[in-house]
């Protein structure tokens, strides 16, 4: 039963069927994963608040729902690193005290920049820090190849595919995943390890994905895939000092 | 190695570049062949000098655009004896398109001056542009690109294609150097490709400008190298490979 089973008309399960979306790619021969915007932002800072109160101090936070997420996307970042895949870290770029470049973001909160507890809202989450052989990119919208050097670094590392996850669903993962299809990467999401403040919206994003740009996949499959491919694939490209 | 642009340098240019190492790019291991905007109105209907050729052809390169098809050709056969990916760009022209650089009223304005003036056989060569060389035609399986900017990643798929194909290295030819082969040469670059110019097979209408080019392009973007190397190399290539 996928998480979207919920949410989805009968009509719309026909539909699916007769059309033949939905087909079967898997991960590619040279994979990258994608962390998107697994920040404080998105998280809020404290494990144990719920929903709302998360929300309380971090508006755009996705409590629960992101600490459920954690230990997911941990395993997922631990199995691309065994095999010394390349991760790439995406996060918001830091907002400006007086609010240029902001963006429309349809938020009746955007005033609220300041540190909680000592976190901005674009660090990263300890949990899952980036280590110096991974990639960090600084993105100005919803997806990690507007304006950013995505492209160029995937050319770089020869990838073939990239494996998506992170926060939100609807938003960041959601616009990613658009624009690696239409650059021509083969799309995977790792269910478990993305996460959405709505359920409604989480649930249909991937079903969305799931029946057009990609494989929306459970992270041990995932991980079993990986585990196949040859290891330090890309070992002549990052991860070695200069010169060694 | 007496260069192209060797006449055109300062003293103090070579006084720097004796002190300056330089380093190649050098080949990846899958190429693809980028052909860049040959068309009839850059070479005119016959060989002619180029003060001749270009009281009826504007955009004429002269007898200097004679010679490097010929060297095309060359290279052009020998990427097809290496089944490696052929990419033609051309200009993206038409009813709807809307030349660089025009607002609304200056569109208006050329229009009605291009109608007002040509003599109708001026007009009939005007038509005939852009179109394409019979020395260069596309053949089936290779691909053509119009593109609406100088450079051939600007606003096209080319990007795209090159990932689908895996390619990591670029062979960039045609006109003119100064322009459209420097911007995509620089393009190329930024998105990590190793960039490889065959000097013979770049043209320019104008000489001080092709030389320079092509000389910030060795020093900075890519390996402007003699037809002759990038021939050598081409036939390391095994064709087998390629056609995966």
């Amino acid at each position: 039963m996928a998480i979207w089973d919920d949410f989805i008309t009968e009509q719309d399960r026909q539909v699916i069927e007769a059309s033949g979306f939905g087909a079967f790619h898997g991960v590619g021969q040279r994979p990258v994963l994608v962390v998107v915007d697994v920040t404080y932002g998105m998280t809020g800072d404290d494990p144990q608040a719920g929903l709302l109160e998360s929300i309380a101090r971090w508006r755009t936070s996705c409590g629960p729902y992101a600490w459920a997420a954690i230990p997911h996307l941990q395993r997922l970042i631990d199995g691309f690193r065994q095999r010394r895949l390349p991760v790439v870290y995406t996060k918001g770029l830091p907002r400006r005290a007086d609010g240029f470049g902001k963006r429309n973001w349809r938020s009746s909160r955007l005033g609220e920049i300041a540190p909680v507890n000592g976190r901005t809202g674009q660090d990263i989450v300890d949990e899952v820090a980036p280590q110096e052989s991974d990639i960090v990119i600084e993105k100005p919208g919803p997806s990690a190849f507007f304006s950013t050097p995505m492209v160029a670094y995937l050319t770089a590392l020869g990838a073939d595919s990239v494996v998506v996850c992170g926060s939100s669903t609807s938003g960041c993962v959601r616009a990613t995943v658009v624009d690696a299809f239409s650059s021509n990467y083969g799309v995977v999401v790792a269910e478990e390890a993305t996460f959405d403040r709505a359920e409604s919206s989480h649930a249909i994003a991937l079903f969305d994905i799931e029946s057009r740009y990609g494989d929306v996949m459970p992270v041990d499959d995932i991980l079993s895939e990986v585990r196949k491919l040859p290891a330090d694939l890309f070992a002549d490209r990052i991860g070695q000092p200069l010169g060694s | 190695m007496e260069r192209v642009w060797d006449r055109y340098l300062s003293d103090r240019d070579r006084e720097h570049l004796a002190v300056s190492p330089y380093r190649p790019i050098g080949f990846g291991v899958r190429p693809a062949l980028i052909l860049v905007d040959n068309y009839r109105g850059v070479l005119g209907d016959e060989p002619l000098p180029l003060l001749e050729s270009v009281k009826d052809w504007p955009m004429s390169t002269g007898m200097d655009g004679w010679e490097a098809i010929r060297h095309i050709q060359v290279i052009l056969a020998a990427a097809r004896r290496a089944a490696i990916p052929i990419v033609h760009v051309t200009a993206l022209i038409g009813e709807f398109s809307i030349p660089m650089g025009a607002s609304v009223r200056s569109i208006k304005r050329r229009k009605a001056a291009r109608e007002s003036v040509l003599d109708p056989e001026t007009a009939a060569r005007r038509a005939r542009d852009f179109d394409p060389l019979p020395e260069l035609a596309i053949q089936p399986g290779e691909f053509l690109i119009e593109k609406p900017a100088p450079s051939a990643f600007f606003s096209t798929p080319l990007i795209g294609h090159l990932t689908s194909l895996g390619v990591d290295t670029l062979i960039v030819v045609g006109e003119s150097t100064s322009g459209c082969i420097r911007a995509t040469v620089v393009d190329g670059a930024s998105y990590r490709f190793h960039v490889i110019v065959p000097e013979e097979c770049t043209y320019d209408r104008h000489e001080a400008p092709h030389a320079i080019n092509l000389f910030d392009m060795d020093r900075k973007y890519a390996d402007v190298l003699p037809l002759e190397r990038v021939l050598d190399w081409m036939t390391t290539l095994d064709p087998d490979e390629a056609k995966q």
